[in-house]
């Protein structure tokens, strides 16, 4: 492809690859998520997922998702005082 | 700098998936530019040296683009790694939101990670690794 790749190949590759970063994020996320949900939420999992589980589960990823913003405050924060 | 954040610990955002997700795509790039990275190339198009020189160029301009991706992958890795880690260790049953200490420690967390990731480099870099 040397040498040969158009603007508008090259644009469509960057595009490519970004949605494939962003798609195995969002998986490895999703899996994440609910790994440490089940964990939180169902220390006995019965013959099916019970209301309070589920409104375990739902306030469990909402919070997951706060941990990782605070996180990702905390990281910029520490970039800019460098 | 904290606008990067699409609001910071926003309970908007918070329940709906897509959305909350695209707020970290944008912490990624918000790091990035914080970290001293020339933020107008996030965006290839628009990219100054994209339209100029011939095909040697528009190649640099690519690789840069994709070494870019890449470090912004590595910050999102960090951050999920990091979350975990805190997560584990800071939160206990999930409430309707995260109590200020919960929140903290999340903080306290993250940076002291930091630190002591800076702390290892730096013994490492001095060749010291192996004494103690």
């Amino acid at each position: 492809m040397a040498g040969q790749v158009s603007p508008e190949q090259q644009q469509q590759l960057l595009q490519q690859v970004r949605s494939e970063v962003q798609a195995q994020a969002l998986q490895e996320m999703f899996t994440k998520i609910s790994e440490k949900c089940f964990v939180k939420c169902l220390s006995k999992p019965g013959s099916k997922l019970s209301s309070s589980e589920q409104k375990c589960l739902a306030m469990c990823m909402d919070r997951y998702m706060d941990t990782m913003n605070v996180v990702s405050q905390a990281m910029v924060q520490r970039g800019q005082q460098q | 700098m904290s606008s990067w954040f699409g609001g910071g610990s926003s309970s908007s955002s918070s329940s709906d998936y897509s959305s909350s997700t695209s707020s970290f795509d944008n912490t990624g790039s918000g790091f990035d530019s914080g970290s001293g990275f020339d933020s107008s190339s996030s965006n290839f198009a628009a990219s100054p040296s994209y339209g100029g020189g011939g095909a040697a160029g528009s190649q640099a301009a690519l690789r840069q683009a994709l070494e870019q991706e890449q470090q912004r992958a590595v910050v999102q890795a960090a951050i999920a790694k990091l979350s975990e880690m805190c997560w584990d260790t800071c939160v206990g049953r999930p409430d309707a939101k995260l109590s200020s200490s919960e929140q903290t420690c999340i903080s306290n967390c993250a940076e002291r990670y930091l630190d002591v990731s800076m702390f290892i480099m730096g013994r490492m870099s001095k060749g010291q690794g192996h004494q103690h």
